[in-house]
């Protein structure tokens, strides 16, 4: 199969890719830096909101709700206001997070055995954070009334036990450097082999080709290899800069490194499709964005795919960047294996078989 | 800077974009891509997180609990199997959030007034929603078993966006990264094609200076850009009903300063390297990857650590970011804006500046 002809137009697409050294410093870069940059940025830890306090009510009960709401490290108090006006004012310009203005006789309502109730006021500008603040106050508020119960009256009561699983301190990094890990992939995967088919239309170096015994299949395959060879060895520096961040691969090297081709696989079928189909380098990027961005998008790392509509959801089986993103985190989070991940392998190399069918198809009919 | 050069040069750089109609309208038709995928494919609703409850006590009280969990809205059944153990493979499938596991004996703990331990597990994957699930299980567990109306209660109001409504936000974002990560990879290949194919030789010959070159560049790029951010912006407002608070008019207006600074952000990329390959690809890592993640646009910048704060701060991105959020969600005007529209004006001064001046260089 390695005929001569083939190896020399391989040794060819290589020499060419790593002629020009930003090339290598940008693979090399979106595999480490980028990793480390988000898994050290991007961990979305919502602690310490800014909280102000409107306490009409100045009794025991409401200074113990304001002690208990802001000693965890959800949030710091921030200021004391005596109307809502005041707060609302640094609230506008962002200089809080969340407003409580707890009623005047709050205290003696609750004493009385009456139902009572407090404002919490959320800026909602940024709904993450908001979402996340709303969920705070409302559990801290059910933990502060179930301490409270007289000792008297104490009824049983359920002692929540609640774990965390495969990310116990809840940190977003861990999913995050995985999801970069997929993107670097997918990106690179498809514009270096675009770029590659298109530059030799562009420098009219084609017609050469064309006029060579070189076959479809044989530029196929070399086009494809540098990117292929490189990204999967860009994996290795990419599992040394995940353990030194504290993730480590928990599961089978080799599944790893064997999807890993399988995904790249997708990736280069699209960046050749791309190229097969373009004339310029301009509308090679535009095109492959195109397609690679519904499939980033799909994957779940932008946003989780279960607060997608139910036809997004039923897309997003179709997005490699998915079943490689659920295996990964799969392999490094949870330690799993084969045997709970076959089958996302087997939907990833569906699709991957198919991307690679009419890659070569379009490249062969333009050829 | 001669006018009348400028123009000149701006009406080939016209020519040979209108020659290339597929570009164009895949530039034009990329945003609302984006705008639609976005809109549609996130909502920070964590409801309706499938949940898995193995029920060992199977009684009255253990029904109610898991009514609870149902009824809340936070959480619908996934499955209600009979050991743990499939619990576990659904949450290590994935096709399960959270799950619940009410103990054997748990009514005639309750009943005996003793307490009785619940176990409720996240999965941790997604730390956002992870966070806000187990918030929202220990609420309802601790609540449990008082009635459902506890007798002290929050009532929590969102300002800007009472209903947590994600377009309302992901809309105004979208506006500051869209064209942070599209027009730049545009003309990032503008001056490295003529490079690449050699046309360079030719402006160098012509009387045509540096800033005239990058000027005439630059316009018919900040057309099409500006040409983008007309479509996002109607999109946003008309087709998703983003309620604006603040001045369309000024939004649009500090939008023209912001398109201007990032198609000179492209050109300067352009100038700095040879291929057009390497300035797409430069293109990718100083603006359309920081564009979406350090900007502010769905990781807040003040959960960073100080360093990447300081380094999105060295990115445009956030500036606009800010002024289109605080402009379309809290009815913000020039009074409590002007810090983001000045630096931003200085941003756009600066880059073509450097652009201008690179190119000089090259001549010599």
């Amino acid at each position: 199969m390695l005929s001569g002809r083939l190896a020399g137009l391989i040794t060819k697409e290589f020499a060419q890719f790593l002629r020009d050294p930003v090339m290598l410093f940008v693979v090399i870069f979106l595999y480490t830096a980028e990793l480390v940059m988000c898994t050290m940025a991007l961990g979305f830890d919502v602690q310490h909101l800014k909280l102000a306090v409107v306490d009409h009510d100045r009794s025991a009960v409401s200074r113990a709700l304001i002690e208990e709401l802001t000693t965890g490290d959800n949030f710091v108090l921030a200021d004391q206001f005596t109307s809502l006006r005041e707060a609302e004012d640094r609230l506008r310009r962002g200089a809080l997070d969340v407003v409580v203005e707890i009623p005047p006789r709050m205290g003696a309502r609750l004493a009385a055995g009456r139902p009572a109730s407090f404002g919490v006021v959320v800026d909602g500008s940024n709904g993450n954070v908001a979402a996340r603040a709303r969920a705070y106050v409302i559990e801290q508020s059910a933990r502060f009334v179930e301490s409270r119960r007289p000792a008297g009256d104490r009824r049983a009561a359920v002692r929540p036990e609640v774990r965390v699983w495969y990310n116990p301190d809840l940190t977003n990094t861990r999913f995050m450097a995985l999801s970069m890990l997929a993107q670097a992939g997918l990106m690179l995967g498809v514009v270096l082999p675009a770029a590659a088919i298109v530059r030799e239309k562009q420098e009219g170096t084609i017609e050469q080709l064309r006029v060579t015994p070189i076959r479809a299949h044989e530029l196929f395959i070399a086009k494809i290899t540098p990117t292929l060879v490189i990204c999967t060895g860009a994996v290795f520096p990419a599992l040394v800069i995940m353990t030194l961040m504290g993730v480590p691969m928990r599961g089978d090297v080799f599944i790893l490194l064997g999807l890993t081709v399988v995904y790249l696989l997708s990736a280069v079928s699209l960046g050749t499709f791309v190229g097969a189909i373009t004339q310029t380098l301009q509308q090679a990027m535009l095109v492959g964005f195109f397609g690679l961005f519904p499939l980033l998008f799909l994957s779940g790392s932008i946003a989780p795919i279960e607060s997608m509509p139910p036809w997004l959801q039923t897309a997003s089986l179709a997005s490699p960047q998915r079943h490689y993103v659920e295996i990964v985190s799969g392999l490094f989070l949870k330690g799993a294996g084969l045997a709970e991940l076959w089958r996302q392998a087997l939907a990833l190399a569906a699709i991957s078989g198919a991307m690679f069918l009419s890659a070569w198809l379009a490249f062969r009919r333009r050829w | 800077m001669k006018a009348r050069r400028v123009l000149a040069f701006a009406r080939k750089e016209v020519l040979e974009i209108s020659r290339d109609r597929f570009t164009m309208g895949v530039a034009l038709l990329m945003p609302l891509m984006m705008l639609f995928l976005f809109v549609y494919g996130i909502s920070l609703d964590v409801d309706r997180a499938p949940l898995i409850v193995v029920d060992h006590d199977r009684t009255a009280a253990s029904r109610e609990l898991q009514a609870r969990f149902l009824n809340s809205g936070y959480f619908i059944l996934q499955a209600a199997p009979e050991d743990e153990r499939s619990a576990e493979h659904a949450l290590m499938r994935g096709t399960a959030r959270a799950a619940l596991f009410i103990p054997p004996g748990f009514s005639g703990r309750l009943g005996r007034g003793e307490d009785a331990p619940v176990q409720f597990v996240v999965d941790g994957t997604y730390a956002s929603t992870a966070a806000i699930l187990s918030a929202y299980g220990r609420a309802i567990l601790h609540a449990y078993p008082e009635e459902v109306r506890l007798p002290l209660r929050p009532e929590v109001r969102v300002w800007y966006n009472p209903q947590l409504r994600s377009r309302n936000f992901i809309v105004p974002g979208l506006f500051a990264v869209i064209l942070m990560a599209f027009p730049p990879l545009l003309t990032a290949l503008a001056v490295a094609r003529e490079k690449e194919l050699g046309t360079i030789a030719q402006i160098y010959a012509s009387p045509l200076t540096g800033s005239e070159f990058i000027a005439g560049k630059l316009l018919p790029y900040a057309v099409i850009a500006y040409a983008e951010l007309l479509l996002v912006v109607f999109g946003g407002v008309v087709w998703f009903e983003v309620p604006v608070r603040g001045s369309v008019g000024l939004l649009l207006a500090v939008g023209l300063l912001y398109v201007l600074c990032t198609v000179s952000i492209g050109l300067l990329v352009s100038t700095l390297v040879r291929t057009q390959l390497a300035a797409m690809l430069t293109a990718l890592i100083v603006t359309l990857m920081p564009a979406f993640l350090f900007s502010g646009f769905v990781y807040p910048l003040f959960t960073m650590p100080p360093a990447f704060q300081a380094y999105a701060s060295a990115l445009p991105t956030r500036y606009f970011l800010e002024f289109s959020r605080g402009v379309v969600l809290r009815g913000a005007g020039l009074g409590d804006l002007w810090p983001n529209v000045l630096v931003l004006a200085a941003y756009t001064a600066t880059v073509f500046a450097l652009a201008t001046w690179r190119f000089r260089k090259r001549i010599a």
